[in-house]
């Protein structure tokens, strides 16, 4: 349980793989043994990948946008 | 002609041209960031216009700090580090009278086995209104770490370095992100089962 209040904080990066080695081998034989945290991992995994997904729907911006951009910087050092 | 090399160009020498007044290479600059800054506005703000004008304003930012920056370093970290940073600080002058702050103390941790499977109930909202809801529910600093990360596919050093934090910290704020993105869920299904 306590190391339970371990993992579960460390799981994000451990999905990542950006724990140290150490850790990540402390982690991955907790997990195999631990049905709570495995589940935590699961449910963890599944959230990420729907934000992901809802954030990656497609929209670009109006094709002039460029144009409105560069147009501003213009003005901006005609000023100042 | 010129074209071409300017396209051959890595981001970092396309910027510290780009500083010296080369605007062939600021444009670059910008057909290679437009979409992914503007995506990134667009999911900050929740409109398409509003997005538009952020990426403009974004733009201007970076372009007048280009002087600023240290080509030794990578461009797209400090890019975004000028956008988060924008990002955040729009929202915060938007929300300053209407926005409810979330506690940040309350982090359960993900429930083993809870009465209604989170998961599945964020399934089923995946392509609704209420995740991109519960997204304007997290706070400026939370939402705008979690939009870079889900958008970019980027590590949490990377995030870090963006942020301006320790690599722990950064995946901590998108960690409270997505539990409260989770808790959101669980109360609106709770909300819909009464
Ligand atoms: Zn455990």
């Amino acid at each position: 349980m306590i190391l339970c209040m371990f993992v579960q904080p460390k799981l994000l990066l451990y999905s990542s793989n950006e724990t140290s080695t150490s850790i990540k081998m402390l982690i991955s034989s907790h997990l195999r043994g631990c049905k709570r945290c495995q589940q935590a991992l699961e449910q963890l995994k599944k959230t990420t990948s729907a934000v992901k997904d809802f954030m990656s729907i497609d929209v670009s911006p109006d094709i002039d946008l460029d144009i409105r951009i560069l147009e501003s910087i213009r003005k901006n050092s005609e000023t100042t | 002609m010129m074209d071409i090399r300017v396209k051959n160009l890595k981001d970092e020498e396309l910027a510290a041209q780009a500083a010296q007044g080369t605007i062939a290479c600021f444009e670059e600059l910008l057909s290679r960031y437009r979409t992914p800054v503007f995506r990134y506005c667009y999911r900050m703000s929740g409109s398409k216009e509003d997005a538009e004008d952020w990426t403009q304003e974004c733009f201007v930012k970076i372009y007048n700090n280009l002087g600023k920056y240290n080509p030794e370093r990578r461009f797209s970290p400090w890019l975004y580090r000028i956008v988060h940073n924008y990002g955040v600080s729009v929202i915060r002058v938007k929300q300053s009278h209407s926005y409810q702050l979330v506690p940040d103390q309350d982090l359960a941790e993900y429930p083993a086995g809870s009465k209604t499977d989170a998961v599945d109930v964020l399934e089923k909202k995946l392509r609704s209104e209420a995740l991109a809801e519960a997204v304007d529910q997290l706070s400026p600093t939370l939402k705008s770490a979690l939009i870079i990360w889900a958008l970019e596919d980027i590590t949490f050093k990377e995030l870090g370095e963006i942020l301006n934090t320790p690599l722990p910290t950064a995946a901590a704020r998108v960690r409270r992100a997505l539990i409260q993105l989770r808790q959101q869920f669980m109360k609106t299904e709770d909300k819909d089962t009464i």
